[in-house]
């Protein structure tokens, strides 16, 4: 059996920088929400007779005809068939629920060309059916009738995109995803409108005039 | 409460059903000891947390054949090596600057991952050192971190010299007897 170390050879063990370095404080809730965005979309996967709402960036491209209310509701529709057993708790104990959501992270929204100067942000939280993005944009002006903004999740390759909601104005609104926000990391706000009726669905114009990212992509 | 306290079994099983507080409870417990292997093979913070949300996530996925009763840590620190060299090839994948430019230590020029043993005396390393008393845990990190000697940490610090000298013995005391495991391997490398 080995004697102990004397402190030379602890002094050898105990230089790594590696042992010293500390994870940001916020690490452990980055952690929790792509674990519970992991729980939720394997659910929504075993449960939902559909695929789940991430999408081929290109076979959504000129596919519009849902409406922004018939766009809400399919999107309730979606966060029912993706509320699962799962039930998030906080260390107070307290369940997780769209009133009561935890929030995961906070970005600043800045304004494309299209917007220009226009400035907005967006709280990310953990709810049992995935996760909540309220958006705060009070610059951009309201859009009327069959014209709208869509919010959405991009994966930082631009190959999947997951839709969030559609919105006449976002001076304060509420979207949903039912997805890992860590595949997802960037946030848009287009500018839509609702297109005619022999198109079967309803994609994005890339008229982007908000973006933002929860994290660096690599 | 010591950052390498094992879970008990309820969390273990409320974690396999994606509880949200047992995932806590598991960062909590480990969630260091993974950001340890990570950053050793990686040597950067920002990928090393990265490499820890992907090894709790792939730990969640596995966790359905963890066996009860087993102790998590190899199971997290195997997980842990994996994605974080996972990681580091994707990362040598990427355009690169030139060599001149990386500083020493960079992942880019490492030329061999890890081993399973290197990077599990890392993690019992950190598990040892995250157990010592918070005052300890700082003379030892001044002293083979930042190169102190003990009179001058006795200065940084405002204490005696003596008071440096019994809280060092005491912290390398510990080390040495929570360290003894992993001597021999350390010594074949």
């Amino acid at each position: 059996m080995s004697a102990d170390f004397d402190e030379a050879e602890l002094a050898l063990l105990l230089v790594d920088p590696a042992l010293w370095s500390e994870p940001s404080q916020g690490l452990a809730d980055l952690v929790v929400a792509a674990v519970v965005a992991e729980v939720v979309a394997a659910a929504a996967a075993a449960s939902a007779p559909a695929k789940a709402p991430v999408v081929d960036l290109h076979q959504w491209r000129n596919r519009r005809w849902l409406a922004p209310a018939g766009a809400a509701i399919g999107g309730a529709a979606a966060a029912a068939l993706l509320t699962v057993a799962l039930t998030p708790r906080h260390d107070d104990g307290a369940v997780s629920s769209a009133a009561n959501p935890a929030l995961i992270a906070s970005l600043a929204l800045t304004g494309t060309g299209l917007a220009t100067g226009v400035q907005g942000s967006a709280d990310v939280s953990v709810v049992p059916s995935g996760v909540q993005i309220r958006i705060r944009a009070p610059g951009l002006p309201r859009r009327e009738g069959d014209e709208f903004y869509e919010g959405w999740l991009k994966s930082c390759d631009s190959t999947r995109l997951v839709p969030i909601g559609t919105f006449h104005e976002l001076a304060d609104a509420t979207g949903w995803a039912g997805v890992s926000i860590d595949k997802h990391p960037i946030v848009t706000i287009t500018r839509e409108s609702v297109a005619g009726p022999k198109d079967v669905a309803q994609g994005s114009s890339g008229e982007v005039v908000l973006s933002g990212k929860l994290a660096p992509c690599p | 409460m010591s950052l390498v306290s094992a879970v008990d079994e309820n969390t273990l099983a409320a974690f396999r059903q994606g509880d949200e507080r047992a995932v806590r409870a598991l960062y909590d417990a480990y969630g260091r000891l993974v950001f340890a292997i990570a950053n050793r093979v990686l040597r950067d913070i920002g990928l090393a947390e990265e490499a820890v949300q992907q090894t709790f996530v792939q730990a969640w996925r596995g966790s359905v054949t963890f066996e009860q009763g087993r102790d998590p840590a190899p199971w997290l620190a195997t997980i842990a090596r994996r994605v974080a060299i996972d990681i580091q090839r994707r990362e040598a994948r990427r355009p690169t600057s030139p060599l001149d430019d990386a500083p020493p230590g960079d992942g880019s020029l490492v030329t061999h991952d890890p081993s399973a043993d290197q990077l599990w005396s890392t993690w019992e390393t950190r598990a040892a050192i995250e157990a010592l008393a918070p005052d300890e845990r700082q003379i030892v990190r001044l002293q083979h971190m930042e190169g102190y000697t003990q009179q001058e940490i006795a200065d940084k610090l405002g204490i005696a010299l003596g008071t440096v000298k019994s809280r060092s013995f005491r912290a390398h005391r510990s080390l040495a007897a929570k360290l003894r495991h992993v001597r021999e391997p350390i010594g074949e490398q």
